[in-house]
């Protein structure tokens, strides 16, 4: 008991601080807004910290509830960092606008310990709750600006697909408990291995309930709508974490299901796959507003996801090359994961920090010309989130590409990985207009400018990140290999 | 005629598909609400279903959790259409249009 | 057919109502069908022992439906224009009927739905307890509860403080 309880304590001091700052808002009517968001960041590193404590690996927490292993410390260390930028961009936001209530601050802990629970979860049950944990929170934080109708409407939108994408999730979740008799992954080797149409319906549904999530064509069209409605720092969080956190879960189920997945549902995910990346570049061309581009440009990523999660379930023959090249596949997509996050949140921060006071956005591409002049560092740390987006070396966003590419060419699927490529560099126009707005013209009166240091500093070391991991990203990439690995063997 | 297992599953198949014609084809945004709410009573059938059918009792904790998540998904719904009344007066699906292009 | 002969409160309400003078009246003879129907099901209960949710269940649907029906069958009905308006304090209706409703109803009823919830966890809970208790584990089963409602207690603090429950 103790030792199960030890191994949770991340999640522990997660909710209990959540519940904290819950009690302190609204005991200390004094607290200021910016006193909070330190109380959060401080629960946030607490977390970090406690992780340290339990590298005591265990894959049968509280009866096979709960496994944790290098991919749960991989990944909720990423969760943590994400949730860490956002609360630093949104405190300068916060104590300067008064239609942002302090309710972000507990939301966003729950919705962190949502997701490093779902990248927990060896059950169907913990794995729902987790779900439904970060889900509420995150339809909250994007209804956030209370007196934006955009917000509240994108929060009304996304709440009622989420919901729609959950019950379908749940659906698929049910019928697998039928086909298997236990709720718990582990069983799910029971079913037969070629898998009855029971279980290929129970599995396509949880596809197209975690393919909501993910923002994957043909169930997208929420998200553009709900990223432009958002304010930017939580866009910046969906984006990544919500993303992060569903591949994380479906990266899961679908190494334990590989047997029964693969024989009918590669091919499909293939499909979707191209379909994602392609109508996502395509559509993202036309746009004007950056935050609808950023969408589209993120169900591009969205596929690019779903092109290694392919790679995973490729069948062959020889197993001993089918582990090495899903080691690298599952490493390379745990490493986009991290690459995406750096990058996006990057982006959205910057965005964020241009915001005028009023929880006005800064989303119209025309009026960042001239931004080199006025803020030189915020424009430079900017083009190299777009570079890297575009995945143009030495960036982060191209050592991902380049690793995922890679393990598409290995599976031996070498035209999913030219089309690929292809899409990367269709991608690279709507990056690079941004950049020669930036740079190549003059700054105007109505163009945008920032005012908080937290948030350029912040997106600063993030520039400085994704140029240092794209020049040297082997490290990080055999620690995502080697998270990968500690899922254990497939089936 | 003995109602088992399939008659639950047709019937939770049934609600199911009612409730996501509900989100998809309604525009008052109370009754996609109400559509969500019937999609995830839906599930709530057919975990129950296997559970008898099965004898296993984690499907019966299932839906306990799914109670309780169900009912929180509807507050939040209804928080956020309150939001959305007091800014636009309306809580007509149709009318939502501020995030067109 | 004497009213005050029987023990059902049903009857006695509907004595209360009328007398068995004007129950012989043509003008009641919609009521004297109720009377057979009711001396009909005294037999019965009379001669079969109901088990009690059975009773209960009739007492609750004989009350909903014979004031539905009294109302019905006894109440005159002359519509006209003015009767159908809405009624607002006998004062001529401004504007439509679709009016604002008021916030705090609103919000009570959610904190209501949520709180309410909860208790649906606390029975699989109590049904475990007494196994818990044999088990020696009296401990951690209220510890798990105190936990569980110790998060509870803290939502309702933070509604309190918020102001939520303030009827303003």
């Amino acid at each position: 008991m103790t030792a199960n309880l030890m191994a949770i304590l991340p999640y522990l001091v997660l909710a209990g601080g959540a519940l904290l700052v819950m009690l302190v808002d609204s005991f200390v009517k004094s607290m200021r807004k910016d006193h909070l968001s330190n109380l959060s960041l401080l629960v946030l590193l607490g977390s970090l910290v406690a992780q340290q404590f339990t590298q005591q690996y265990s894959s049968d927490l509280f009866a096979g509830l709960l496994a944790t292993s290098k991919f749960t410390f991989y990944m909720n260390t990423l969760f943590v960092a994400i949730a860490l930028l956002t609360v630093n961009y949104a405190s300068s936001l916060y104590s300067r606008s008064s239609s942002f209530s302090s309710e972000f601050y507990p939301l966003i802990l729950l919705a962190t310990l949502g997701m490093c629970l779902m990248a927990a979860a060896t059950d169907m049950l913990v794995l729902f709750i987790a779900i439904e944990m970060m889900s509420m929170a995150v339809y909250l934080m994007v209804a956030g600006n209370r007196k934006s109708i955009k917000s509240v409407e994108a929060g009304f939108k996304y709440l009622i697909l989420g919901a729609f994408a959950s019950a379908i999730l749940l659906m698929g979740m049910a019928l697998l408990y039928g086909q298997t008799g236990s709720t718990l992954y582990s069983s799910f080797a029971a079913v037969s291995s070629s898998g009855g149409l029971m279980t290929s319906l129970a599995v396509g549904l949880l596809l197209i309930g975690f393919g909501f999530k993910i923002a994957m064509v043909p169930f997208h069209m929420w998200t553009p709508d709900v990223y432009d409605g958002a304010p930017s720092h939580i866009t910046g969080f969906m984006a990544t974490g919500v993303k992060a956190a569903a591949m994380a879960a479906m990266i899961r189920i679908v190494w334990v299901l590989i047997p029964q997945v693969s024989v009918v549902w590669a091919p499909l995910i293939g499909v979707l796959a191209v379909l994602t990346m392609t109508i996502g570049n395509l559509v993202a061309l036309a746009q004007s507003n950056i935050k609808r581009m950023l969408a589209w440009s993120s169900i591009a990523h969205a596929g690019y996801l779903l092109l290694g999660l392919m790679t995973l379930l490729k069948p062959t023959s020889d197993s001993a090359v089918l582990s090495v090249v899903a080691d690298n596949a599952g490493g390379a997509l745990l490493f986009y994961l991290l690459a995406y996050a750096v990058m996006n949140l990057g982006a959205f921060g910057i965005i964020s920090y241009l915001a005028k006071n009023r929880g006005e956005e800064a989303d119209n591409i025309e009026r960042y010309a001239g931004l080199s002049r006025t803020r030189p560092l915020v424009a430079a740390s900017l083009a190299i989130f777009m570079f890297s987006l575009a995945g143009i070396p030495p960036t982060i966003g191209f050592a991902g590409k380049f690793y995922i590419f890679e393990g598409v060419v290995k599976a031996g699927m070498i035209p999913l990985a030219i089309w690929g490529v292809v899409n990367s560099l269709l991608s690279a126009y709507y990056y690079l207009r941004i950049i020669i707005v930036m740079y190549m013209k003059d700054p105007e009166e109505s163009s945008y400018k920032g005012s908080s240091w937290e948030t350029a500093f912040a997106t600063s070391v993030l520039a400085i990140i994704s140029v240092l991991l794209g020049v040297i990203p082997a490290p990080i990439r055999d620690v995502a290999v080697a998270a990968f690995k500690s899922l254990g063997q497939s089936g | 005629m003995v109602i088992g297992l399939n008659h639950y599953l047709i019937l939770a198949a049934a609600l199911f598909l009612t409730g996501a014609a509900g989100v998809l084809a309604r525009r008052n945004t109370l009754i996609m609400l109400m559509g969500v709410e019937i999609m995830l009573c839906s599930v709530n059938i057919v975990f129950a279903a296997y559970s008898r059918a099965l004898g296993d009792m984690s499907g019966h904790v299932f839906v306990i959790m799914n109670f309780a998540i169900a009912a929180a998904e509807a507050a939040i719904g209804l928080a956020i259409l309150v939001a959305i009344y007091r800014i636009k007066r309306s809580v007509n699906a149709d009318e939502l249009n501020s995030l067109k292009e | 057919m004497v009213v005050d002969r029987r023990d059902f409160s049903v009857n006695f309400l509907i004595a209360l109502l009328i007398t068995n003078k004007e129950l012989a009246s043509r003008k009641y003879a919609r009521l004297r069908v109720i009377y057979i129907w009711f001396d009909a099901g005294e037999a019965a209960f009379m001669a079969e022992q109901f088990v009690p949710l059975l009773l209960v269940i009739s007492l609750a649907l004989i009350f909903a439906l014979l004031f539905l029906g009294l109302s019905y069958w006894l109440g005159p009905k002359k519509a006209s224009k003015l009767k159908k308006t809405v009624y607002e304090c006998g004062i001529p209706v401004r504007g439509g009927i679709e009016i604002r409703f008021f916030i705090r109803f609103f919000l009570v009823a959610l904190l209501f739905l949520l709180f309410d919830l909860e208790a649906v966890f606390i029975y699989p809970w109590a049904v475990m307890y007494q196994s818990m208790l044999d088990g020696g584990r009296m401990i951690f089963a209220l510890s798990e509860m105190g936990v569980f409602v110790g998060i509870l207690v803290v939502g309702l603090v933070y509604v309190w403080k918020k102001g939520a429950l303030e009827w303003q």
